[in-house]
C-alpha cells in the first residue's frame, strides 16, 4: 500500500536517515524498533510530510494519495477545545459543515470509550482518555496509514497493555494499516505482523516478531533485543567442546536463559543427552516481573538463567552446576 | 512550627499592608490636593477646601474631555499599530530560525536601550519627513516605536511557552498555516496579548515628549496638558488632571479582567 524507497533526511550535516526502503502492506501492522536516536520518529514526521526528505521518494499504491495520520508521543491536544471539538478538528480543517462533522465524530465516541466526555476540556481528562482522544481525532479522519509515535510510552503499564488490546481490536475491524513505533518489546510482539529494527538511521533486519530471536542478522540486533547469553563460537567451545560442523557457519551464539539448567552442587544433575555440564557460583538472583534470573560465575564467563517464579533459587555463593543443551544455542553473524 | 507558621503569616499581613499603603497614601495625597490650593507643610490637613480646580478641569480652557479623548485615540492607534508589526515578528523570532536573529532581536528591543533623550532629534527629524501624516498617526507611529519593544517580549515569551507541538499536531490533522493561527494560536494567546496591549495603551498615555516633537506641541494629550502645571508647581491643577487620567486606566484595568475572565471561561472552560 506505502512503498518508501531510498528516503533519506538530513539536518544539515547530519545524516538522520540513509536509503530507508520499506513497504507497509493493507491492513498490516509493522511495528518499527530502535535505540533513541536512531531516527524513528524522523521517519514518521517524514511520512506525515512534517520533515521533507532530502532524498527518495514515498508512493502509494495505484499512483493515488493516501492519508496518513500521526499520533504523538504526547497527546498534544488543543487545550481550549472541548473533547468533541478536539475530535472533529481534522474534519473542521478539511471544511466539513460543523452539524456533520459532529455527527460523524458522536459515532466515534463509543469506540473510543469516551461517552459522556465529550464536552470536557484536555486538563479533564486523565492521561488515558486524552491518549484516546488523540488517536481518535486521527481515526476519525479514517487515514489509510496510522503513524504511531510511542503513544502510550507515558502510560503506567497495565493502562498501556489495556490500550494496546483496544487499539489491536479496533485496527482489526476496521482494517487501516499501522506503522507503529515503540521501545516495549511486549508491546511490539503482541500487535506486530512485522517487525523492523532501525539503527544509526538504517533498516538492519525485518522480519516476524520471532526471527529477531530465531534468526537475529547481527550482535547489533541481538545486544538491542537484550537476548541472553551470547557468546563468541570459541568461547562457547571452549565451556562445551568442538561443536558439529554444521554449526560453524556463524560466529557468535546465544542462548535463552530458560533453556539452561541449573542444580545445586551434590545434588547431582543427570547428564542428560544434549547437556553439557559447567561448575559455577551464583553471585546475583534479581526477580523479574514473570521470572527469577540467576546469575552464575563460570569458567572466564557468565551464564544467566532464568527459573520461573514458583521455583527456588539458590542464595549467592552457592556452588551449583549449570546444564548448557548445547542443540539450543541459536548461531548468529556477529555482523559489523 | 506553629510560631513559625504565626510570624510567616505575620510578615505576609505587614507586607500586604505596606504595599497597600504604598498605593494608597500617594492616593490620598492626590484627592486631598485637587480640593484644596494651599496645603502647607507641616498641615496634617489643608485648612482650606475648593473646588476650583475642578471647576478649571471641566471648563473650556481646561481642554480635559480634548485631552483624553486625543490620548485614547492614539492609544488606539499604538496599540493597532503593535498588533499589526509586533505580533508577527514575536512569532517570527519565536517560532523561525534564521540567520542574524539575534540582531533583529536586539534592534526591535533598541528603544529600551537607547535613552529618550539620545534619539530627540532623530524624531524630529522624522517629524518633518512624516509631515504629510495627520498628527494622530505621526505621533502614535513614534508612540509605536517606543511600546514595540515591551510587546514584542511579552508576546515572543507567551510564544516561546506556547511552542510549537500544537501546531505541528494541527498540521498533521491537515490545517493550513492561517487556520492554526486563528483557530490554535490566536485563543492561545489572547490572555497575553490583552495584557500587552493593556500595557502598550498605560505607557502610550504617558508619553510626553514624543507627543510634544511629533505634533509640535498642537496636539493636547494628557501629558502635555499636565507638563505645564507640574513645572510651574500648581499641585492642586496637577492632582485633578493626575485624577482624571488615572480614571481611564482604571477602567481599562478593569475590561482587562473582565475580558480575561470571559477568555478563560469560554476558551479554557476555566471555572470562577
Amino acid at each position: 500500500m506505502l512503498k518508501i524507497k531510498d528516503a533519506g533526511i538530513r539536518y544539515g550535516n547530519q545524516q538522520i536517515l540513509d536509503a530507508i526502503s520499506l513497504e507497509i502492506g493493507e491492513a498490516e501492522i509493522y511495528v518499527l524498533m530502535g535505540p533513541s536516536g536512531s531516527g524513528k520518529t524522523t521517519l514518521l514526521r517524514g511520512i506525515a510530510g512534517l520533515t521533507p526528505l532530502s532524498e527518495g521518494t514515498i508512493s502509494w499504491r495505484e499512483d493515488r494519495k493516501g492519508q496518513t495520520g500521526l499520533v504523538f508521543q504526547e497527546p498534544r491536544l488543543f487545550p481550549h477545545m472541548t473533547v468533541l471539538e478536539n475530535l472533529a478538528f481534522g474534519l473542521r480543517a478539511r471544511g466539513i459543515p460543523a452539524k456533520k462533522r459532529y455527527q460523524q465524530v458522536k459515532q466515534y465516541l463509543s469506540i473510543l470509550q469516551l461517552e459522556g466526555l465529550e464536552d470536557r476540556f484536555p486538563h479533564q481528562l486523565s492521561g488515558g482518555q486524552q491518549q484516546r482522544v488523540s488517536l481518535g481525532r486521527v481515526l476519525v479522519l479514517e487515514p489509510d496509514l496510522l503513524l504511531l509515535d510511542e503513544p502510550f510510552a507515558s502510560l503506567d503499564a497495565p493502562l498501556r497493555i489495556q490500550l494496546t488490546e483496544w487499539l489491536y481490536s479496533l485496527q482489526r475491524q476496521q482494517g487501516f494499516s499501522i506503522l507503529w513505533i515503540t521501545h516495549y518489546m511486549d508491546e511490539a510482539f503482541s500487535v506486530a505482523d512485522r517487525v523492523g529494527l532501525l539503527m544509526q538511521g538504517r533498516i538492519i533486519q525485518e522480519g516476524k516478531p520471532l526471527d529477531f530471536y530465531q534468526k537475529p542478522i547481527s550482535e547489533e540486533a541481538a545486544a538491542f533485543f537484550s537476548l541472553k547469553n551470547r557468546f563468541s563460537r570459541e568461547q562457547w567451545e571452549k565451556w562445551v567442546g568442538k561443536l558439529p560442523k554444521e554449526q560453524d557457519v556463524h560466529e557468535m551464539g546465544w542462548l535463552p536463559a530458560e533453556s539452561v539448567k541449573l542444580s545445586i552442587e551434590g545434588s547431582n544433575i543427570e547428564n542428560e543427552d544434549g547437556y553439557r555440564l559447567l561448575d559455577g557460583r551464583v553471585i546475583r538472583v534479581k526477580y523479574e516481573p514473570r521470572m527469577q534470573t540467576i546469575l552464575v560465575e563460570v569458567q572466564s564467563g557468565e551464564i544467566e538463567v532464568q527459573l520461573p517464579v514458583w521455583g527456588t533459587a539458590p542464595p549467592v555463593d552457592t556452588r551449583v552446576k549449570v546444564g548448557i543443551p548445547v542443540g539450543k544455542i541459536v548461531w548468529y553473524p556477529k555482523g559489523n | 512550627m506553629e510560631r513559625l507558621i504565626l510570624v510567616k503569616r505575620m510578615l505576609i499581613w505587614l507586607f500586604l499592608i505596606g504595599m497597600s499603603l504604598f498605593i494608597i497614601l500617594p492616593l490620598i495625597s492626590l484627592i486631598l490636593w485637587s480640593f484644596t490650593k494651599l496645603w502647607p507643610w507641616p498641615e496634617l490637613l489643608p485648612k482650606v477646601w475648593s473646588l476650583d480646580s475642578w471647576s478649571y478641569l471641566f471648563s473650556p480652557s481646561g481642554r480635559a474631555f480634548e485631552a483624553l479623548t486625543n490620548s485614547m485615540v492614539i492609544a488606539g492607534i499604538t496599540v493597532l499599530l503593535n498588533i499589526l508589526l509586533g505580533f508577527p515578528a514575536a512569532k517570527t523570532l519565536s517560532q523561525r530560525q534564521f540567520s542574524g536573529k539575534g540582531m533583529v532581536f536586539i534592534l526591535l528591543l533598541s528603544p529600551l536601550f537607547i535613552p529618550l533623550t539620545v534619539s530627540v532629534m532623530g524624531l524630529h527629524h522624522l517629524s518633518v519627513q512624516l509631515g504629510f501624516l495627520p498628527d494622530y498617526f505621526s505621533t502614535a507611529f513614534v508612540h509605536t516605536l517606543v511600546t514595540m519593544p515591551y510587546f514584542i517580549t511579552m508576546l515572543w515569551y507567551q510564544f516561546n511557552l506556547l511552542g510549537v507541538k500544537v501546531q505541528e499536531a494541527a498540521s498533521s490533522l491537515g490545517a493550513s498555516g492561517w487556520k492554526i493561527f486563528l483557530w490554535i494560536e490566536l485563543p492561545l494567546l489572547t490572555p497575553a496579548l490583552l495584557l500587552s496591549c493593556l500595557l502598550v495603551v498605560v505607557i502610550s498615555m504617558s508619553q510626553y515628549l514624543p507627543t510634544w516633537i511629533m505634533s509640535g506641541g498642537t496636539l493636547m494629550t494628557m501629558p502635555l496638558i499636565i507638563f505645564p502645571f507640574a513645572s510651574s508647581g500648581n499641585a492642586s491643577i496637577v492632582a485633578v488632571y493626575s485624577i482624571w487620567f488615572f480614571v481611564p486606566v482604571i477602567l481599562l484595568v478593569l475590561i482587562y479582567y473582565v475580558l480575561l475572565k470571559w477568555c478563560n471561561k469560554k476558551v479554557f472552560g476555566l471555572r470562577g
